[in-house]
């Protein structure tokens, strides 16, 4: 069995943030993002966290913007999913649907 | 918009304590949260949060060990009569060892002799045992040191190394795997972003280390 097949709760969702930005992905839409659509606060550093371990397994990639006075003139580190981590984050879908299938208690509560 | 300054302490804490790869960008993220109206104490949780807490216990761990060895006079009930006392000492030498130092030459040099100056007047006049002005001399020469040589001198294994395995050779196994996608890859934007993303990763390794192939 490999190793870390499928992506974790929190890993999925920083993927389908970064998906859903764009182009504009970085630290704080990300984890405004994450926040709005799950509805609970959500720490930068675990979000950088996550995405230092997605980069390693060559699911995202980044690279840095330009600093600005707002920020403190630190600049911003932008991130993208490659074509590795679409097909990981389809993988982990078809894996979850498989899985939430045939359920009768799931069906009913979400009908 | 919130015009106040961010907490000057926890900017710090993240600055010394945070993680070392997007530390600039986590950094340049909470102060940009911050001007968009986030409150003190979302800050500091954020900073709680980031906080790699191997990086606090390993400069406390030596704290600890110092001011115990050094105040340590062959009695341990002596020595935990005084916890007040220790405490002190131990944030003191705690705080000089963790703060960055002092990079500017002359102010340096100056600092250095006015320290040298008032040691020799310490221990002219011996006002208290010698050993606790020795002591906190050596305090006052930590915040005038600058860090980053005194860690390459005193520490040249982390104590993550020790515990949790070789961080160079997980960040050169991590560029070997990246280079690999990157020879994969088709889009030429996607390949641009991998090569800047192996560059930074080769930034954080440390000078004169080979790349594993």
């Amino acid at each position: 069995m490999p190793k870390r097949s499928n992506l974790g709760d929190f890993e999925l969702m920083v993927m389908l943030a970064l998906l859903r930005l764009g182009d504009d992905a970085y630290g704080v839409p990300i984890s405004r993002e994450i926040e709005q659509q799950s509805g609970r606060e959500v720490a930068l550093g675990s979000v950088y966290a996550t995405l230092e371990r997605l980069e390693g397994r060559g699911l995202v990639t980044s690279h840095l913007g330009k600093p600005t006075a707002e920020r403190g003139g630190k600049a911003k580190r932008y991130f993208r999913v490659t074509s590795n981590g679409l097909r990981k984050a389809r993988e982990t879908r078809q894996a979850l649907m498989k899985l939430w299938r045939g359920l009768p208690e799931l069906e009913r509560a979400s009908s | 918009m919130n015009s106040a300054k961010p907490p000057r302490l926890a900017a710090w804490i993240l600055q010394e304590f945070g993680p070392e790869l997007n530390q600039e960008a986590l950094a340049g993220d909470l102060n940009e949260a911050f001007q968009q109206g986030r409150s003190k104490a979302w800050y500091w949780r954020q900073v709680v949060a980031a906080v790699r807490w191997w990086r606090v216990l390993r400069p406390l761990l030596f704290s600890v060990f110092v001011v115990w060895s050094w105040t340590f006079d062959g009695s341990v009930p002596t020595l935990l009569s005084r916890p007040a006392h220790i405490a002190v000492l131990t944030a003191a030498y705690f705080v000089s060892f963790s703060t960055p130092g002092i990079k500017r030459g002359r102010l340096k040099v100056l600092l250095m002799l006015l320290l040298a100056g008032t040691f020799g007047l310490l221990c002219f006049y011996r006002p208290y045992p010698l050993r606790y002005w020795i002591f906190l001399w050596i305090i006052a020469c930590n915040f005038v040191i600058a860090r980053k040589a005194r860690r390459s001198a005193s520490h040249p294994m982390p104590l993550r190394e020790l515990v949790c395995g070789d961080q160079i050779t997980e960040r050169q196994r991590m560029i070997a795997r990246l280079e690999q996608t990157m020879m994969e890859e088709t889009d030429p934007g996607l390949r641009q972003a991998y090569a800047e993303s192996i560059a930074a990763l080769r930034r954080h390794l440390q000078p004169g280390t080979k790349v594993v192939e």
